[in-house]
């Protein structure tokens, strides 16, 4: 039988990974896991709370994983030579960010840096080897996602890509059009 | 006559003390190491337990880990039958093994200690060095090899019997490797929770590093040092040297210390080759 010192920190211990698996259910990247799967997710994530104004990561340092917004509001800001940083991205609740960092070390492309008082889910590359090690299945459905997720936005930048080529070449056209007509 | 305004210009500015902003923090900090290093010496025999069962742990994990993935079991249930596996072995060893090798330690050990065989072995050790083709001055490197020699040889013999005979080693490492193994993942993520956010990542990022590389090195270093025991033992045993297994051993552990580990090693399989084959042929 539990006394009630320990109790309390069961009790605590238990209500925090219920709140991230809740959290976590939301979230694309585990989309496919089962509450079991979820818990086990849960235990190996890093809760941090960060300040309004604080940065969550820096533009070019390398990156060791993904964070998801449990409270508060998120800006991705990246910074360019001679200009003011710009606002890529303003991220909520359940919103998640840095995942490219789970596959490689490559730096960060971005800054992220806490608008308000915000509490994020850290799920970081060295915890994600260890559950391929030991859940080689868990962590395997994990991978997938995460390629899954990488395809789908490699899609919409090559879509986009083209869409930004067909509109140069358009205008091109027209400025030749234009060009012609004027002589 | 001196322009007064030239004068005033050209005079230094008046004294102010050097600023030294890291003038406090670092006595603080030096007091702090202080303190840590004196209570890390006071508290130096679980230190020393603890960092033993670091070791065995980098050794270990991987061993549960695969453990836990071949017959898929829960992280505790393939510990435990890590630790039935080890009680068994041990036992058998007790029971089979130990006897032979306990009166290999203890013959070894009253040779090695004993006065009349350590003289022996400096009057053979100079008729090796008389009979050497190479000028050697023996008057010098004899009084080197008594001293040595017998301070050596009672140390060795002395750390491998007290090795033996600790009974902390037997208890407390395997409780604290229990723990390690089981709850290792989850100390870790306490000690990075306590880092700032500013440098989070980055410790992060150095502890996986250096735990990787730590990990892979000691591992390297225990498969190196247990293979060279091995080969030592069963080459010693085929020459024909006694004590095979104590040498053996020896020659492992030895190993274990860069650069002069190896040399180490073969010390006490060449004082034993010159005391009892008057001679260094059968190594």
């Amino acid at each position: 039988m539990r006394d009630s010192f320990w109790s309390n920190i069961f009790k605590e211990r238990d209500e925090t990974t219920r709140t991230v698996t809740d959290r976590l259910r939301s979230v694309p990247l585990f989309k496919t896991l089962d509450n079991k799967e979820l818990r086990a997710v849960a235990h190996i994530m890093h809760i941090r709370t960060y300040k309004p104004g604080e940065t969550v990561f820096y533009q070019d340092e390398p990156g060791v994983g993904m964070y998801v917004v449990e409270e508060g509001r998120v800006h991705i800001k990246m910074n360019i030579p001679n200009k003011s940083p710009s606002t890529l991205a303003e991220l909520e609740e359940c919103d998640f960010f840095g995942e490219l960092a789970l596959l490689d070390e490559s730096p960060r492309s971005a800054d992220a840096v806490s608008q308000t008082d915000s509490v994020l889910i850290g799920f970081f590359r060295p915890d994600l080897m260890t559950l391929l090690d030991r859940e080689p299945r868990l962590g395997g459905k994990i991978v997938l996602e995460l390629t899954r997720i990488v395809g789908i936005r490699l899609r919409n930048s090559n879509t986009e890509l083209q869409d930004i080529k067909q509109r140069l070449a358009d205008t091109a056209r027209d400025r030749t059009d234009q060009m012609a007509a004027n002589d | 006559m001196i322009n007064p305004e030239i004068m005033s210009t050209s005079l230094p500015p008046p004294s102010s003390p050097p600023r030294r902003p890291w003038l406090i923090p670092g006595i603080i900090a030096v007091l702090i190491m202080t303190v840590c290093v004196w209570f890390l010496w006071q508290i130096s025999e679980i230190v020393i337990l603890f960092l033993i069962s670091l070791l065995m742990f980098y050794v270990v994990d991987p061993l549960i880990t695969s453990t836990e993935r071949a017959i898929k079991v829960n992280r505790t249930a393939a510990i435990l039958l890590f630790y039935l596996l080890c009680l068994i072995v041990v036992g058998l060893g007790l029971w089979l093994v130990l006897p032979a090798v306990g009166s290999q330690f203890q013959t070894a050990y009253s040779l090695l200690t004993d006065e009349t065989v350590q003289a022996d072995i400096v009057a053979r050790a100079n008729e090796l060095v008389a009979r050497s083709p190479v000028e050697v001055p023996v008057e010098d490197f004899s009084g080197y090899i008594s001293e040595y020699a017998a301070l050596a040889l009672s140390n060795i013999a002395s750390f491998l019997i007290n090795l033996f005979s600790l009974f902390s080693l037997s208890i407390i490492v395997p409780f604290i490797l229990f723990f390690l193994l089981k709850d290792g993942t989850g100390m870790k993520k306490g000690i990075i929770s306590l880092v700032p956010n500013r440098f989070f990542e980055m410790s992060l990022n150095l502890i996986d590093t250096v735990d990787r590389h730590l990990g892979a090195y000691i591992r390297g270093q225990m498969a190196v040092a247990s293979s060279v025991g091995a080969l030592s033992a069963l080459g010693l045993w085929i020459v024909g040297v006694p004590y095979y297994f104590v040498i053996g051993m020896f020659a492992g552990l030895a190993n274990l210390i860069p650069y002069l580990g190896p040399v180490a090693g073969a010390i006490p399989a060449m004082i034993l080759s010159l005391v009892l084959f008057d001679d260094l042929t059968p190594l």
